[in-house]
Protein backbone atom coordinates (compact mmCIF):
# COMPACT_ATOMS: atom_id res chain seq x y z
CA UNK A 1 0.00 0.00 0.00
CA UNK A 2 1.47 3.80 -0.85
CA UNK A 3 0.94 7.09 0.80
CA UNK A 4 -1.98 7.74 -2.17
CA UNK A 5 -3.80 4.30 -1.32
CA UNK A 6 -3.21 5.39 2.65
CA UNK A 7 -4.96 8.65 1.59
CA UNK A 8 -8.06 7.14 -0.25
CA UNK A 9 -8.57 4.63 2.35
CA UNK A 10 -8.91 7.46 5.00
CA UNK A 11 -11.38 9.14 2.72
CA UNK A 12 -13.05 5.94 1.82
CA UNK A 13 -13.45 4.75 5.03
CA UNK A 14 -14.73 8.42 6.57
CA UNK A 15 -17.39 8.77 3.71
CA UNK A 16 -18.80 5.20 4.25
CA UNK A 17 -18.34 5.87 7.99
CA UNK A 18 -20.38 9.33 7.62
CA UNK A 19 -22.92 7.71 5.34
CA UNK A 20 -23.50 4.73 7.81
CA UNK A 21 -23.91 7.69 10.84
CA UNK A 22 -26.04 9.71 8.83
CA UNK A 23 -28.09 6.38 7.93
CA UNK A 24 -28.14 4.95 11.57
CA UNK A 25 -29.02 8.05 13.15
CA UNK A 26 -32.48 8.59 11.01
CA UNK A 27 -33.76 5.34 11.92
CA UNK A 28 -33.13 6.50 15.57
CA UNK A 29 -34.77 9.85 14.92
CA UNK A 30 -37.48 8.07 13.53
CA UNK A 31 -38.28 5.95 16.12
CA UNK A 32 -38.15 8.64 18.48
CA UNK A 33 -40.61 10.25 16.70
CA UNK A 34 -38.71 13.07 15.85
CA UNK A 35 -40.25 13.37 12.38
CA UNK A 36 -43.36 14.44 11.31
CA UNK A 37 -45.75 11.73 12.72
CA UNK A 38 -48.06 12.63 9.20
CA UNK A 39 -44.57 11.72 7.15
CA UNK A 40 -42.91 9.07 9.26
CA UNK A 41 -44.76 7.79 11.98
CA UNK A 42 -42.69 6.46 14.85
CA UNK A 43 -44.90 3.46 15.43
CA UNK A 44 -45.27 1.76 11.95
CA UNK A 45 -42.71 -0.02 10.07
CA UNK A 46 -39.96 1.48 8.12
CA UNK A 47 -41.55 0.11 4.66
CA UNK A 48 -44.60 1.47 5.19
CA UNK A 49 -48.04 3.02 3.12
CA UNK A 50 -46.11 6.07 2.78
CA UNK A 51 -42.73 4.28 0.81
CA UNK A 52 -45.20 1.73 -1.02
CA UNK A 53 -46.83 4.33 -2.91
CA UNK A 54 -43.51 5.93 -3.50
CA UNK A 55 -42.91 2.94 -5.55
CA UNK A 56 -46.22 2.44 -6.90
CA UNK A 57 -46.00 6.35 -8.00
CA UNK A 58 -42.14 6.05 -9.67
CA UNK A 59 -42.29 2.50 -10.88
CA UNK A 60 -40.81 1.39 -13.44
CA UNK A 61 -38.48 3.43 -13.71
CA UNK A 62 -37.33 3.65 -9.90
CA UNK A 63 -35.64 0.11 -10.39
CA UNK A 64 -33.31 0.90 -13.50
CA UNK A 65 -32.64 4.10 -11.49
CA UNK A 66 -31.68 1.82 -8.42
CA UNK A 67 -29.77 -0.83 -10.83
CA UNK A 68 -27.85 1.64 -11.90
CA UNK A 69 -26.77 3.31 -8.96
CA UNK A 70 -25.95 -0.26 -7.89
CA UNK A 71 -23.79 -0.92 -10.41
CA UNK A 72 -21.98 2.22 -9.46
CA UNK A 73 -21.75 1.51 -5.96
CA UNK A 74 -20.00 -1.83 -7.43
CA UNK A 75 -17.47 -0.69 -9.55
CA UNK A 76 -16.39 1.77 -6.91
CA UNK A 77 -15.99 -0.97 -4.00
CA UNK A 78 -14.25 -3.23 -6.61
CA UNK A 79 -11.86 -0.55 -7.78
CA UNK A 80 -11.07 0.48 -3.68
CA UNK A 81 -9.97 -3.12 -3.54
CA UNK A 82 -7.77 -3.19 -6.17
CA UNK A 83 -6.07 -0.28 -5.42
CA UNK A 84 -4.95 -1.80 -2.06
CA UNK A 85 -2.59 -3.50 -4.15
CA UNK A 86 -0.93 -0.88 -5.72
CA UNK A 87 2.76 -0.82 -4.38
CA UNK A 88 5.05 2.15 -3.82
CA UNK A 89 6.65 2.95 -7.15
CA UNK A 90 10.62 1.96 -7.23
CA UNK A 91 12.65 4.69 -6.75
CA UNK A 92 15.85 5.00 -9.20
CA UNK A 93 17.65 7.51 -9.84
CA UNK A 94 19.45 7.56 -13.49
CA UNK A 95 23.03 8.08 -13.06
CA UNK A 96 23.89 8.10 -16.50
CA UNK A 97 22.35 7.01 -20.29
CA UNK A 98 24.83 6.44 -22.89
CA UNK A 99 24.43 4.38 -26.08
CA UNK A 100 26.62 1.71 -24.36
CA UNK A 101 23.93 1.22 -21.75
CA UNK A 102 22.53 2.92 -19.06
CA UNK A 103 23.10 2.87 -15.03
CA UNK A 104 20.70 2.90 -12.22
CA UNK A 105 21.24 3.56 -8.72
CA UNK A 106 18.46 2.10 -6.65
CA UNK A 107 17.74 4.67 -4.14
CA UNK A 108 17.37 2.21 -1.30
CA UNK A 109 21.02 1.27 -1.38
CA UNK A 110 22.37 4.52 -1.20
CA UNK A 111 19.81 6.02 1.85
CA UNK A 112 21.07 2.82 3.89
CA UNK A 113 24.73 4.32 3.51
CA UNK A 114 24.10 7.76 3.97
CA UNK A 115 22.34 6.79 7.03
CA UNK A 116 24.75 4.72 8.40
CA UNK A 117 27.28 7.11 7.27
CA UNK A 118 25.48 9.59 9.42
CA UNK A 119 25.51 7.38 12.44
CA UNK A 120 28.57 6.68 12.68
CA UNK A 121 29.07 10.64 14.18
CA UNK A 122 29.45 11.36 17.79
CA UNK A 123 26.57 11.63 19.96
CA UNK A 124 24.34 10.24 16.83
CA UNK A 125 21.47 7.95 18.12
CA UNK A 126 19.72 7.00 15.31
CA UNK A 127 19.41 8.79 11.34
CA UNK A 128 17.58 8.15 8.72
CA UNK A 129 18.28 9.41 4.91
CA UNK A 130 16.46 9.52 1.82
CA UNK A 131 17.88 10.61 -1.68
CA UNK A 132 14.68 12.47 -3.38
CA UNK A 133 14.34 14.24 -7.20
CA UNK A 134 15.94 13.44 -9.86
CA UNK A 135 18.69 16.50 -8.66
CA UNK A 136 19.26 14.75 -5.78
CA UNK A 137 19.02 15.71 -2.60
CA UNK A 138 19.44 14.28 0.75
CA UNK A 139 17.24 14.58 3.46
CA UNK A 140 17.81 13.31 6.86
CA UNK A 141 16.18 12.63 10.23
CA UNK A 142 18.53 12.88 13.53
CA UNK A 143 18.25 11.72 16.66
CA UNK A 144 21.49 13.23 18.70
CA UNK A 145 22.03 13.34 22.20
CA UNK A 146 20.98 17.12 23.85
CA UNK A 147 23.68 17.48 26.00
CA UNK A 148 26.41 17.11 22.98
CA UNK A 149 27.49 19.88 21.04
CA UNK A 150 25.54 21.00 18.41
CA UNK A 151 28.63 21.90 16.16
CA UNK A 152 30.33 18.40 16.06
CA UNK A 153 27.25 16.90 14.88
CA UNK A 154 26.75 19.90 11.89
CA UNK A 155 31.28 19.33 11.50
CA UNK A 156 30.43 15.64 11.13
CA UNK A 157 28.06 16.07 8.54
CA UNK A 158 29.59 18.57 6.48
CA UNK A 159 33.09 17.09 7.01
CA UNK A 160 32.58 13.46 6.55
CA UNK A 161 28.77 12.48 5.32
CA UNK A 162 27.76 14.63 2.99
CA UNK A 163 31.21 15.04 1.27
CA UNK A 164 30.77 10.97 0.83
CA UNK A 165 27.22 11.61 -0.68
CA UNK A 166 28.81 14.49 -3.54
CA UNK A 167 31.91 11.84 -4.06
CA UNK A 168 29.58 8.86 -4.58
CA UNK A 169 27.38 10.73 -6.99
CA UNK A 170 29.82 12.43 -8.67
CA UNK A 171 28.27 16.17 -8.17
CA UNK A 172 29.83 19.01 -6.89
CA UNK A 173 26.33 20.08 -5.23
CA UNK A 174 24.23 18.16 -3.62
CA UNK A 175 21.76 20.02 -0.95
CA UNK A 176 20.77 18.39 1.97
CA UNK A 177 18.48 19.62 4.57
CA UNK A 178 18.65 17.90 7.83
CA UNK A 179 15.90 17.56 10.76
CA UNK A 180 17.58 17.00 14.43
CA UNK A 181 15.64 16.12 17.05
CA UNK A 182 17.42 16.02 20.58
CA UNK A 183 17.10 13.65 23.02
CA UNK A 184 18.31 12.83 26.32
CA UNK A 185 21.06 10.35 26.53
CA UNK A 186 19.87 6.95 27.91
CA UNK A 187 20.73 6.58 31.58
CA UNK A 188 23.84 4.59 32.09
CA UNK A 189 23.20 0.67 33.59
CA UNK A 190 23.27 0.72 37.47
CA UNK A 191 24.99 -2.39 38.23
CA UNK A 192 24.45 -3.42 42.36
CA UNK A 193 26.82 -6.52 43.67
CA UNK B 1 22.31 -59.41 -63.22
CA UNK B 2 24.53 -56.47 -62.16
CA UNK B 3 25.82 -53.50 -63.05
CA UNK B 4 28.62 -52.08 -62.02
CA UNK B 5 28.44 -48.19 -61.18
CA UNK B 6 31.48 -46.21 -61.00
CA UNK B 7 32.37 -44.91 -57.66
CA UNK B 8 31.29 -41.67 -56.69
CA UNK B 9 33.85 -39.06 -56.18
CA UNK B 10 34.25 -37.46 -52.22
CA UNK B 11 32.73 -33.94 -52.47
CA UNK B 12 35.75 -31.63 -51.19
CA UNK B 13 35.49 -30.52 -47.79
CA UNK B 14 34.89 -27.37 -46.72
CA UNK B 15 37.88 -26.13 -44.95
CA UNK B 16 38.53 -27.32 -41.48
CA UNK B 17 36.94 -23.44 -39.55
CA UNK B 18 33.87 -23.76 -41.59
CA UNK B 19 32.52 -27.07 -40.95
CA UNK B 20 29.86 -26.11 -38.41
CA UNK B 21 28.76 -22.78 -36.25
CA UNK B 22 29.58 -22.07 -32.66
CA UNK B 23 26.45 -20.22 -30.81
CA UNK B 24 27.25 -19.42 -27.15
CA UNK B 25 24.44 -19.61 -24.78
CA UNK B 26 22.72 -16.33 -23.48
CA UNK B 27 23.54 -17.75 -19.98
CA UNK B 28 27.10 -17.82 -20.72
CA UNK B 29 27.45 -14.44 -21.83
CA UNK B 30 25.84 -13.39 -18.52
CA UNK B 31 28.30 -16.01 -16.45
CA UNK B 32 31.44 -13.86 -18.43
CA UNK B 33 30.08 -10.76 -17.48
CA UNK B 34 29.26 -11.16 -14.15
CA UNK B 35 32.46 -12.93 -13.71
CA UNK B 36 34.60 -9.57 -15.21
CA UNK B 37 32.97 -7.55 -13.32
CA UNK B 38 33.56 -8.70 -10.05
CA UNK B 39 37.26 -7.83 -11.16
CA UNK B 40 36.55 -4.21 -10.46
CA UNK B 41 38.18 -3.35 -7.79
CA UNK B 42 34.97 -1.22 -6.14
CA UNK B 43 32.57 -4.19 -7.05
CA UNK B 44 31.77 -5.19 -3.62
CA UNK B 45 28.73 -7.99 -5.41
CA UNK B 46 27.50 -9.05 -8.36
CA UNK B 47 24.11 -10.89 -9.49
CA UNK B 48 22.63 -11.39 -13.54
CA UNK B 49 19.16 -9.25 -13.73
CA UNK B 50 16.48 -10.89 -16.02
CA UNK B 51 13.10 -8.82 -17.12
CA UNK B 52 10.15 -10.28 -16.41
CA UNK B 53 9.87 -11.17 -20.20
CA UNK B 54 13.28 -12.09 -20.79
CA UNK B 55 14.53 -14.33 -17.58
CA UNK B 56 18.51 -14.24 -18.56
CA UNK B 57 20.49 -11.04 -17.97
CA UNK B 58 22.08 -11.70 -21.68
CA UNK B 59 20.59 -11.68 -24.68
CA UNK B 60 22.61 -12.36 -28.03
CA UNK B 61 21.32 -11.75 -31.19
CA UNK B 62 23.29 -12.74 -34.11
CA UNK B 63 26.82 -11.93 -32.90
CA UNK B 64 25.48 -9.21 -30.84
CA UNK B 65 24.96 -9.22 -27.28
CA UNK B 66 23.43 -6.93 -24.43
CA UNK B 67 24.12 -7.97 -20.73
CA UNK B 68 22.12 -6.46 -17.46
CA UNK B 69 23.78 -6.49 -14.33
CA UNK B 70 22.68 -5.78 -10.34
CA UNK B 71 25.47 -4.59 -8.60
CA UNK B 72 26.85 -3.72 -4.91
CA UNK B 73 29.34 -1.00 -5.04
CA UNK B 74 32.01 -0.12 -2.32
CA UNK B 75 30.75 3.48 -0.58
CA UNK B 76 31.59 6.01 -1.35
CA UNK B 77 33.39 5.02 -4.42
CA UNK B 78 32.69 7.62 -7.72
CA UNK B 79 29.68 5.45 -8.96
CA UNK B 80 29.00 7.45 -12.65
CA UNK B 81 33.31 6.69 -12.86
CA UNK B 82 33.16 2.93 -11.32
CA UNK B 83 30.27 2.29 -13.53
CA UNK B 84 31.82 3.66 -16.85
CA UNK B 85 35.33 0.98 -15.67
CA UNK B 86 32.80 -1.93 -14.86
CA UNK B 87 31.21 -1.36 -18.47
CA UNK B 88 34.16 -0.97 -20.75
CA UNK B 89 35.53 -3.99 -18.24
CA UNK B 90 33.29 -6.07 -19.36
CA UNK B 91 32.53 -4.96 -22.96
CA UNK B 92 36.52 -6.14 -23.21
CA UNK B 93 36.24 -9.54 -21.45
CA UNK B 94 33.19 -10.43 -23.82
CA UNK B 95 34.67 -9.20 -26.71
CA UNK B 96 38.24 -10.90 -25.85
CA UNK B 97 36.67 -14.11 -24.56
CA UNK B 98 33.50 -14.49 -26.82
CA UNK B 99 34.27 -12.56 -30.25
CA UNK B 100 30.65 -10.73 -30.37
CA UNK B 101 29.61 -7.37 -30.38
CA UNK B 102 28.90 -5.77 -26.95
CA UNK B 103 25.99 -3.29 -28.07
CA UNK B 104 25.00 -2.89 -24.43
CA UNK B 105 25.78 -2.64 -20.37
CA UNK B 106 22.98 -1.68 -18.61
CA UNK B 107 23.94 -1.66 -14.79
CA UNK B 108 21.55 -1.35 -11.90
CA UNK B 109 23.17 -0.01 -8.67
CA UNK B 110 21.22 -1.81 -6.09
CA UNK B 111 23.46 -1.63 -3.08
CA UNK B 112 26.42 0.36 -1.66
CA UNK B 113 29.13 -0.29 0.80
CA UNK B 114 29.38 -3.70 2.73
CA UNK B 115 32.26 -5.53 3.01
CA UNK B 116 33.79 -7.32 -0.68
CA UNK B 117 31.72 -10.71 -0.77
Amino acid sequence: MNRKTGRGNRWGLGLVGLALTVLGGSALARGLGAFPQNWAAARTTVVDGNVVAFFARTSPWIWWLLALAALVVAALALRWLLVQGRAEPRRALRVEAGPEGVTDLSAGGIDRAVAADVESGPSVFHAAAHLVGTRPEVRLRVVADEAAPMDELTRHLSTVALPHVRDALDRDRVPAVARVSLEPSPAPHRVVR
Amino acid sequence: MTTLVPAQRPVPLPSPERRGRTEIADRVVAKIACLAAGEVPEVRGVEPRGLPWAPSASEVHGGRATVRLNVRVAYPAPLPAVAARLREHVIHRLETQTGLDVTRVDITVTDVGGARS
